[in-house]
């Protein structure tokens, strides 16, 4: 149990690292998005059509 | 109990370098470089930035892991079993990104890759890292890029500059 606890400690503390990051950044992605979003880096559908090349 | 930590951590940084590696590129010799505007003078990029792995990613990719060590906890033969298991993940993982078709590579040599596309906007409303701004009057993001309604601040932060293009991401 003490590892399942250290693998929740470790991926909290990279998540509120990368998300303090990201306020101090000034960049416009949710905490949601963070594990909510099906794209990485988050940015909607239509504007990820809108620039995609290949 | 360590050999099963060590099995997490070695998956979760082939996972943090497979993500690194194949969403960064250099472009080819002689293909036209996009620029960006930094401070007024237009920078041409010569790699793309490295995006931070998804929490998300880590948060699935742990879940195994986690079972593992669940089941490792029951017996000292079930550690053993669940060690092993767990170095044989690592192991498949491993080959399959020295395979080039991880999730990753694969999208990328097909011009598709959800993580990176191969030419970046840079923060202009498109798929890009450093994402766009929050507007000046938002505490917390909400990737809407807007303002509320009658605040008489801009409306969208479409087009606007991201703060720096640090790293070795521009040359001069």
């Amino acid at each position: 149990m003490r590892l399942v606890i250290g693998m929740a400690v470790g991926l909290t503390g990279y998540t509120l690292s990368l998300y303090g990051w990201i306020l101090l950044k000034g960049y416009d992605v949710s905490f949601g998005d963070l594990f909510m979003s099906p794209y990485w880096p988050p940015v909607a559908p239509d504007e990820r059509t809108a620039g995609a090349t290949s | 109990m360590k050999s099963m930590a060590a099995a997490w951590l070695t998956a979760i940084g082939i996972y943090t370098w497979d993500h690194a590696f194949h969403t960064t590129t250099r472009y080819p010799t002689g293909a036209t470089k996009p620029t960006v505007d930094v401070g007024g003078k237009p920078q041409t990029v010569n790699y793309m930035p490295i995006v931070p792995p998804q929490p998300r990613n880590l948060v699935l990719g742990s879940l195994i892991f986690a079972a593992l060590a669940v089941v490792s906890e029951v017996s000292d033969g079930g550690s053993k079993v669940a060690s092993i298991f767990g170095w044989g993940v690592d192991f498949a993982y491993a080959m399959k990104v020295a395979q080039n078709v991880s999730s990753f590579n694969t999208e990328k040599s097909q011009g598709k890759n959800p993580v990176w596309p191969r030419t970046p906007t840079f923060g202009a409303g498109g798929q890009s890292w450093p994402p766009s701004l929050t507007p000046n009057d938002t505490i917390l993001p909400n990737r809407k890029g807007t303002a509320p309604a009658g605040t008489g601040v801009p409306t969208s932060t479409t087009g606007s500059t991201p703060p720096t293009q640090t790293g070795g991401t521009l040359t001069a």
